[in-house]
Formats: structure tokens, sequence, C-alpha cells
């Protein structure tokens, strides 16, 4: 893998690049899916290599190939020339690089249970009890149960003389139950919806969660839902769940962060930000309670977003976003960051595989936290609405008006979580709403949410990020906005 | 490029590694090249180039299945241990059937040399061509310039082999005016049908009619819909993501789950509404097998408003005493079958003749971040992007905000006024590609709204 790498980097040098880097990457993914006792999904796949991105005359060209021979990487590499050189006719401005020292480094997700060394009766022995609790409950018609993990080994060489080594691991585990009772149809899931909860981790993740201990729980509650009334329509106090706000996090302040989008390089697609450039420094994102963060640090927790360098060999870094309420950040990369006036990429540039560039991505993006339990926040609400766990999202492309639908809410009256209520939905406006955030739950209540399958970017990449949150509280919130 | 006997070479090496007499080779290889602009300049530049093989093993009334893009022996010999592997320790799926032996399959022409040899400075020239457009008025342009190519085939040990090679031309752009954004789409198998200019040109008119702004509340409106729109809602009729199935297919009527299980023969939408999945149509041009090796049929979901036939993998066929129309997705999966060519039939009018037969409604380009926010009713929202303008009096009179639709597809299909003539499209989230016309509907619901548009 080094000598290709090497051998990459030497080619695109003698041609007169500016700047190049390779990430040879080989991707092994175990996925398995059971509907009630039939296996829907039990696949391995694995897939190697590699990408390189050549700077000529301020140009951008990348170019990846599957085929690590010496003729395979001359070819590659004269591609990666010509995109650039095609490109160049039409760029007004030579793209300037931030610095970053060089780093010879080796990094591993450290993981106590390595997940391709389970067996994979366990695993299906585990999803198997998962569905011998919920189908027993009268209205379960289906129980879905998720395992999924990935191994990254990849090594990346700049131009610059950086050679980084990182193997990075990523585990998720959850199940959703569906009850019908011939007019309706509920769904919950355990720890969270979309595939569960995913972090860098090995299979310890699916040992830390009470995947058993919550199963009957979350089966009566699917049954529960069907006979519940709707969430009403109308505006009243929330408090969101830390996995639903992990979201919230990732739609509204994380993509809305990212420096690429706000300088309008994904307006065909992903779309743009209304936190634009003139709002650095004093916009007022949320209320004096609001502070957000990015951090990728290893040291920081073990997120799906956690990695020592970024995909262009920057140093993992922690970031404020919003601080006080105040926006005071951005996510963004070694060719965005003299943009901002910043002197240095703050490590956000991620690719999904071998065959895509990297891109201003999220990393763990994240809440910090405040104080108290979640059972103090309801004792402390009067009247008000708790929802629990994502159905839908959808938020406009600048990411400013959004409605999110959970599966399932409470109503509080008088301090206490009173009856169910069945499709929750709630909308704003981003800033808004951040700013009628008056109380987040404490450390004990805050949890790294892992989001396995972000889209962003043509042709578009999937990645992991993870957001970490505590059960907030939002004032005079319209709830039941879809009025379903 | 592999060519029909490396295909086959490939294939047998694969049977004759496998430990198993039951095994299904499904090979993908792709190549593109897509170039991105924004802000007047190419800023980024993809070139890919990947092959794969993934690989099903049946043991006994179980299976597993691996996947690689190393093509050595002794990687290929892994993955078929792999497949095996897992195949032992499954769960045994009572709808696991023998292989099917070798099928007859409708040839489709969707392979052109003119975008499989486009070169990157004949596509930056595009690009080059379509930013000129716009620099007069000063009006930026964002989007892609990108070619695809691709070979599908599938064998298996029972003597089924399908080979499929196509090539595919996509373009979009936004443009974006004083604030205001207006958006284009096309995508053909032959480049040379691609017009980036009037693409271009679409997309500037758009931005500079939303630079006229109106405002108006949230509420009930006449919707015309463009075909982008009808694309973005049309695939959460045919599929519900939450469920994991489609209605239309055989499995979701064997479990009784969804709408047309429920209503299949009765007249359940308008009599303007008929909707085909028909890989053959001169518009479609796709895949002409599915995941299973079976040939693809033409299939009438709904005619005249009526829920009529179903879309069949060999499993739910065999079970409902029908023959597989070729739907089946790659096995194990818990969709069974979905229909992925789909075709809208559409009527005599045009968005001219709508816009001047409508009193009071919106002109929408597309919906954005749709979501499906009930299965039950099939409500699902999403916000208009790109261009979402009034009209009032036969006349469009200035763009609005974006508004976020949340509406029933039942609603929507049932209350179509007209439709026009139909049009291939490409879903850009979802990248699927439809046929659909533009159509007029009455009454669609939206409940909140943006600050621009």
């Amino acid at each position: 893998m080094k000598d290709w790498a090497e051998l990459a980097i030497e080619i695109a040098d003698k041609r007169g690049a500016d700047y190049a880097d390779i990430r040879i990457i080989e991707r092994k993914h175990q996925a398995i899916e059971m509907q009630n006792q039939i296996p829907t999904r039990l696949e391995f796949d694995e897939s190697l290599g590699w990408g390189i991105r050549v700077l000529v005359n301020g140009c951008w060209g990348f170019a990846a190939s599957a085929e690590l021979t010496r003729e395979a990487i001359e070819n590659t590499v004269k591609k990666a020339f010509e995109l650039a050189e095609a490109s160049r006719r039409l760029n007004q401005a030579e793209l300037q690089l931030a610095p970053e020292p060089v780093h010879i480094e080796n990094w591993t997700t450290p993981i106590h249970h390595d997940p391709f060394q389970v067996p994979l009766e366990e695993k299906l022995e585990l999803l198997d009890k998962i569905y011998q609790i919920c189908h027993r409950i009268t209205g379960v018609k289906t129980v879905l149960g998720q395992m999924g993990f990935i191994r990254r080994h990849q090594f990346f060489a700049n131009t610059e003389g950086s050679r980084i080594e990182q193997t990075i691991y990523l585990s998720g585990v959850g199940y959703a139950v569906i009850a019908s009772d011939g007019d309706d149809v509920q769904i919950r899931s355990y720890p969270n919806s979309f595939g569960g909860q995913w972090a860098g981790m090995g299979y310890e993740l699916i040992y830390e969660w009470p995947l058993l201990e919550n199963a009957e729980r979350i089966g009566e509650e699917a049954v529960a839902l069907l006979k519940a009334p709707d969430c009403p329509d109308k505006v009243t106090d929330l408090i969101l769940d830390g996995s639903q706000l992990a979201l919230q996090i990732h739609e509204s302040c994380g993509h809305a962060t990212e420096l690429d989008r706000v300088l309008g390089y994904e307006a065909n697609f992903a779309g743009t930000s209304f936190l634009t450039q003139d709002k650095l420094n004093h916009y007022r994102y949320g209320s004096d309670i609001v502070n957000l963060y990015a951090d990728a640090r290893p040291d920081h927790t073990a997120g799906a977003g956690t990695f020592a360098f970024d995909d262009e060999g920057v140093q993992a870094q922690e970031t404020d976003l919003v601080k006080n309420g105040i926006l005071v950040g951005y996510l963004y990369s070694r060719d965005t960051a003299s943009i901002i006036g910043a002197s240095r990429s703050n490590g956000c540039m991620r690719t999904s595989n071998w065959n895509r560039p990297p891109i201003i991505r999220m990393t763990n993006i994240s809440l910090r936290p405040g104080t108290g339990t979640l059972d103090d926040l309801i004792a402390d609400t009067k009247d008000g609405i708790y929802m629990e766990t994502n159905r839908s999202w959808s938020i406009d492309d600048r990411r400013y008006q959004f409605q999110f639908g959970t599966e399932i809410a409470w109503e509080i009256k008088n301090g206490k979580k009173t009856r169910i209520l069945k499709n929750p939905t709630y909308g704003g406006i981003t800033p808004e709403f951040w700013q009628s955030c008056d109380a987040i739950c404490g450390q004990n209540e805050w949890v790294l949410w892992g989001i396995p399958n972000c889209g962003k970017g043509q042709p578009m990449q999937e990645i992991a990020t993870s957001h970490g949150a505590a059960p907030a509280r939002f004032r005079k919130v319209h709830v039941g906005v879809a009025h379903v | 490029m592999f060519d029909e006997d490396q295909i086959k070479t490939l294939m047998n090496r694969i049977y004759k590694l496998s430990p198993s007499r039951a095994t299904e080779v499904i090979l993908w290889v792709t190549e593109q090249t897509t170039l991105r602009f924004a802000n007047n300049q190419i800023v980024q530049t993809v070139a890919e180039e990947n092959a794969y093989v993934s690989i099903r093993i049946l043991h006994d009334d179980r299976m597993g299945r691996a996947a690689t893009n190393k093509f050595d022996e002794k990687s290929l010999s892994r993955c078929c241990e792999k497949a095996l592997e897992l195949a032992k320790n499954a769960q045994p799926d009572p709808d696991a059937l023998p292989l099917p032996g070798a099928q007859a399959y409708q040839p489709v022409n969707a392979d052109f040399d003119a975008t499989r040899y486009a070169s990157a400075y004949q596509m930056a020239n595009q690009v080059e061509e379509m930013i000129a457009e716009g620099e007069e008025d000063e009006i930026i342009l964002s989007g892609i310039n990108q070619i695809r190519t691709h070979i599908k085939a599938i064998g298996n040990s029972q003597g089924l082999l399908a080979v499929h090679r196509g090539t595919q031309a996509v373009a979009s752009v936004t443009a974006t005016y004083n604030e205001a954004t207006g958006w284009a789409i096309i995508d053909d198998p032959d480049i040379r049908q691609i017009d980036h200019l009037a693409l271009a040109q679409t997309a500037i008119e758009k931005a500079k009619l939303s630079t006229q702004r109106v405002t108006i509340d949230p509420g009930e409106y006449t919707v015309i819909l463009e075909p982008q729109a009808v694309a973005n809602l049309l695939s959460f009729l045919v599929l519900d993501y939450v469920a994991q199935i489609s209605p239309f297919s055989g499995t979701a009527v064997l479990k009784d789950v969804g709408f047309v299980a429920r209503h299949r023969g009765e007249k359940f939408f308008c009599e303007q509404f008929t909707l085909h999945d028909d890989v053959f149509h001169p518009l479609q041009q796709g895949i002409p097998f599915d995941g299973e090796g079976m040939p693809r049929k033409p299939v009438t979901l709904v005619e005249n408003g009526v829920l009529k036939d179903l879309v069949h993998s060999r499993s739910s066929a065999l079970k409902m005493g029908a023959e597989p129309t070729g739907h089946g997705l790659e096995l194990p999966n818990s969709y069974g079958a979905i229909p992925d060519h789909l075709v809208m039939e559409g009527g005599d009018s045009n968005l001219e003749e709508m816009i001047r037969n409508t009193d009071r409604g919106l002109l929408v380009t597309r919906f954005w971040y749709n979501r499906l926010v009930d299965s039950n009713s099939l409500t699902v929202t999403g916000m208009t992007r790109d261009g979402t303008f009034l009209v009032e009096n036969g006349e469009i009179v200035g763009a609005v905000n974006n508004m976020r639709l949340n509406e029933s597809l039942f609603h929507l299909f049932r209350n179509i006024i007209d439709l026009g003539k139909p049009v291939r499209t490409l879903e850009e989230e979802a990248e699927w590609v439809m046929v659909v016309p533009p159509i007029r509907v009455a009454g669609v619901r939206f409940t909140d709204q943006t600050f621009f548009g």
C-alpha cells in the first residue's frame, strides 16, 4: 500500500503538481438485517482502491482507480492532471492551501472487541432474542433488527511529506418494532431509528446498550401508539430527547456551518446556508445557553466522526461553532481557511471512500450539556410535549425552515408525563428555535448519537457523523405542524 | 471495460472457485467523470473507475452474500467462502428458491460512444458555454456536467447470463440572480441529445423571474407541478421507505401492507392518473433484467385511477400463482420487488395552458428534502426550491418564498385537473429516472414558508 502511494506521489510531483495527495483505502463492511426471523440482508463486502488529488495552477483534479499497478497509477494521475487542466481556463483565482505541519503518524480506533472476530452466530442470536421478546406482544407485526460493522484501513501521503496510516472502526446496532391494528401502523425504535446507534467503537458498543432490557417497552409503546390520540396542532413548550436533538443539531447547525455551503460550492444540490460570512462573530444563533462545537479528536469520545487526521492530512481538532448563542465558527478545509481569515484548516475534510475526493463534512458536532436530569426538566414544565426518536426530517436548502417528526410523544401536564400522543411533528425557523432553548440537561444525560448515512456532494458521498446532546427544552414551539 | 467473453470467463472462474453448486454472481463496472461548478468556476472534478462482484451462495434454504472489487484468485476465493460462511450461519429463509436457469432478454439500446468517450475538455467547454450565457446579467451558475458508463451482468451456475451496457450523461444547473435562484436538469444515455445551452437558459430565465417577489400565506393552493416536482413525489407513492416495501409489490399484498393490498381493483385515484412500469419505454431504456436475473416486463400499476397489476419477485409470483415480472431486488432483501422504471401517462395540456387556465395557484419547479411523514395517509413533506411562482388570472405575477408542502399523495393523485406531455427526468435526490408529465392539482396544502425563494 505504502509503496504504491509513494509511486503515485512521485509521478504527480514529476508532472509538476503544485500539491498532490493520495488516499489508499481498504474497506471492510458487514451488514446484518433481520425481519422477524428471516435474514433480509446478510452481507460482507470489501473494497480496495485509491484516489489522487492534484493541484495544478490553482485547480483541483481528482481521479480514482481500483487497480494498483504502475500502468494504472500513471494513467490515473494523468487523468487527474487532465481534469485540473480542463478546469483552468474557467478559474478566476488560484486556490491557496493553509499550511499544515508534516505528520508521520499511525492511529487505530481503540476497540476492545473486533466486530469482525465476533461469530455471526452470536450476532444473529442477539437479534433473535429481541424478536422473541417483541413478537409475543399482541399487535406487533414486524421486528427489524440491524447490525453493521466497518473497518477502514487507509494510508494518506502528500507532496509535503505527510504519511498517515489510520484504521478506523465503526459499529452500529438497532431495532425497530412495527405494530398494526388494521387501521393504523406505528413504529418504535431502539436505541435510535434508521439504523440504530453508531459509534467509533468495536463490538463493545453492542454490549454497552441495554438492547434486551428495552425490547418489551419498545414493543408495548409501538402497540400503545395505535390507540393514542394525534399530537395536537398548537404552540407549546417542547422537550426533545437527546437522539432527536442530535438530528436537529445535524441538520440545522452542522450542515449550516459547512463553509463550502456558505461559499456556494454546494448551491446546485445540497444547498447553501443562511449563516453567511457577514454573520460570523456577532449573529445570535441561539440563546445564551446554546454552545455548539465540532470535535473529531480521539480523546473526545468514540464518535462516528472521530479520527486522528482528516482526509487531507490535517490533525483532528475542536472548534467552537456557536458560543453563548453567537455564531463563532465554521467547518472548513485547507483551501477555504484563508477565505475566513483562518491560518490553519480545522480538519473537516472527509471522503466516503477511495473513489471520492474529500469535501467539507461534519465530524462530531455537539451541544454542550447544561444541568439536571430529564425528570427535573419535565417536573419544571407546566404544560408541554416531550418527543422522542426521529421518524421524519426535512429542512430547506439554506437550513432555515425545518420540520421534524418523531415516533412518539407524551403530553406534559403540571410537571408530569401523561398520555402518549402519536404522529408528533414540530417545525420552525432555525435561529428562532435555538433562541427559544431555555434548559439543557446535564452531562449524565449527554450521549454522542451516531448517524451512519449523511449524504452530500455530487457524486453523492455518504459518511457517518456523531452529535452529542442531552434532552433540552424549547419554549413556544409549533407542534402538530404536519396535521397528519 | 469488460467485453462479453471476459465477463463469461470471470463468472466461470468464480463458479469453479465457489464451494457451492448454487452460486450467483453480479458484476458491476462503472466509469464516471464529473465536473462540478459553482460561482462561475469549476470547483471540483472527479473521475472514477471501479468494478466489483457480488457473490450469492445458496446453502439449502439459506443464503449469504459477499462482494469484492479485487479480482485475483485469492480474493475471489475468500469472497466465495465468506458468502458460504454467512449462508451456513443464516436462519433458513422459507422464501428461498433454487437459482433460475437461462432466460431470454429483450435488448435495450442505451449505450452511446459519444457519451463514453466525451473528454474532460469537451465537458469543460460545455460548462464554459453555460456560464457565458449568464455573464452579461451577472448571473452566477452552479451545477454538474457528468458522464457515466456502466456494465451490469448477472450470471449463475445454472446457466443464466444477462449483460447490459449503458451510458448516461447528466447536467443540472442552478442560476443565482440577486439572491433568487432557478434550476433545471437533463439526462440522456446519449450526450448529443443534451442541449447544455438551453438548460442554462431555462435556469437563468427562472432565476430572473424569481427576482419579482410577491408575498402569500401558507394554505391550500391549486398547484402546477413541473415534471421534476411530480417525480419528487411519485417515488413515495411506489416505495414506502419506512416500512421498506413497495405497496405495488406482490410481497406487500402477501403481507397485507399498504393501500394496494386493501384496494386492488378499485378506482382509488382520479380518472386521469395512469401509471406504468416500463423499462422499454423509449424515454426509459434502463437495465432489462432484475436483481434475480429475470427479464423485466411492462406492468400497468394504475389505469385511469384503478389499482391494477403488481410487480413480482420470483418468490411473490410463485406464492400468488403469477409470473415474475422482472422487478425483484438482489437477494436477500426486505422489499421483494419494486417498480423502478416509472412511466406516468400525460394529457393534452401543457405548462403554458395550465398557467393560462389558473385563477390563483402556484407553479412549482421542484421539491427538496422530501420525506414521508406518515405511512398510513402517505403524507409527504418537502420544501419548494429554485423557482416557486404565484399564478393569478392566468399569468405568473411573481415569485414567492419557498413553501413547505404537507400533503397526502392520495389527495394529490385524486385531484389532478389536467396533464401535459410526459418527459424523461432524473429525480436528483434518489437518482431515479422517471417519465412524467407536468400536472395541475387542486387544493394542495402548504403549511409554512421560509424567507427566500
